[in-house]
């Protein structure tokens, strides 16, 4: 359901205000580019903009953001790393028996096999490759509108805290309110505070 | 009161906009004037009903044009209003097909008309620009539904014409 191919299914966001210095925008694309995850800092995920039509590409000039004269392409890029569970215990296990044959004892110490676990999961993790997630994102600079290809809870926020980071502008999401106020004047949205709910039904005679 | 509580206080707007959006389209024949010139409208395959009271019953209408059938109209005379609907629409022979959801007004599946794009380039403006027209259509009709709906004397008449329609 990306930007890109296929059929799109895009969260929709009103941007309520302009970007008034692209360049400031574009040193803070820059600053808040995606950065390849280090195991060794014991990380789990990393986050950061990448360039809309290539998942490794974080060199932000205007020409690799904007297509046309208003619409902005980026795409963030969340990479994770996690070790199966199931795998984890198997291999723990291994360890504490060879552990317990080496010290000549029947069983280890919670805090040992603790410890053992947590060295076993900071290996595995040095040699699993992430998985990485692309979700694109079109903005149109003039009209505010701005769809994001990504609906999971957790992916949106962390979308609209990077977004907000990085552009310092808020933005409202698409519902019934929100699509009306684009269309009505203020007065005409706040009546739409006060409507009953309707019925098709005959009982308003 | 602050955005979010105007939003969720909302909500039941979709539902009622897609409910009239059937009865427009199926009183019709799937001819909807709007703004931006005649559009074609119709109903695919699914329509989900929710009752608008609290842990109201929902029904998944699923099949050959659902919205025609009597299914249909049992769930407005039960006064239940549609929640999502799988959609097609037709302007000036480009087509769109999609789900909307109407207390979210979020749309998903969305089939843009194909593109002649050479480069990767010209397909994200030509997809951009589908999904606006897109867009800019919903808005028409939804702007169209508002204006009656604010219109008190209005509405009721449409209340009216709506429940005769599906009585028929």
């Amino acid at each position: 359901m990306g930007a890109l191919t296929g059929r799109m299914g895009p969260l929709g966001f009103f941007v309520k205000s302009k970007v008034e210095d692209w360049q400031k925008i574009l040193d803070q694309l820059t600053r808040y580019r995606f950065q390849e995850l280090d195991p060794a800092t014991g990380a789990h995920q990393s986050f950061g903009w990448v360039q809309l039509h290539d998942p490794f590409g974080t060199r932000f000039e205007k020409p690799s953001i904007f297509f046309g004269e208003h619409i902005v392409g980026l795409a963030m890029r969340v990479d994770s790393i996690s070790v199966p569970t199931a795998q984890l215990k198997l291999h723990l296990t291994k360890r504490v028996r060879a552990k317990c044959e080496e010290e000549g004892k029947e069983r280890l110490p919670k805090a040992e096999i603790s410890l053992l676990k947590e060295d076993l999961q900071a290996e595995m993790m040095r040699r699993a490759l992430p998985t990485i997630k692309v979700y694109e994102l079109l903005f149109h600079t003039e009209t505010g509108r701005l769809w994001f290809f990504g609906k999971s809870k957790g992916v949106v926020q962390t979308f609209l805290d990077l977004f907000y980071e990085t552009f310092g502008l808020a933005m409202v999401p698409d519902s019934p309110y929100t699509a009306a106020s684009e269309l009505l004047t203020e007065e005409e949205t706040d009546m739409l505070l006060e409507v009953e709910q309707a019925s098709f039904v005959a009982e308003y005679e | 009161m602050d955005l979010m509580k105007r939003i969720e206080g909302t909500r039941p707007l979709g539902n009622e906009f897609l409910t009239w959006l059937l009865y427009k389209s199926v009183s019709g024949e799937g001819q909807l004037p709007t703004e931006m010139g005649p559009v074609e409208l119709w109903f695919e395959d699914k329509i989900t009903f929710v009752s608008p009271y609290a842990g109201g019953e929902v029904n998944i209408l699923k099949g050959e044009s659902p919205a025609q059938g009597e299914e249909a109209v049992t769930a407005i005379h039960q006064g239940k209003q549609i929640e999502d609907a799988k959609l097609s629409i037709n302007l000036q022979g480009r087509r769109w097909d999609f789900t909307f959801n109407g207390p979210k007004f979020l749309l998903s599946g969305i089939k843009v008309p194909s593109i002649s794009a050479e480069t990767e380039f010209e397909a994200v403006i030509d997809r951009f620009d589908h999904l606006g027209t897109l867009e800019q259509i919903l808005r028409a009709l939804y702007h169209d539904f508002l204006k009656i709906r604010l219109d008190d004397s209005a509405w009721k008449a449409e209340c009216r014409i709506i429940e005769r329609f599906f009585a028929r």
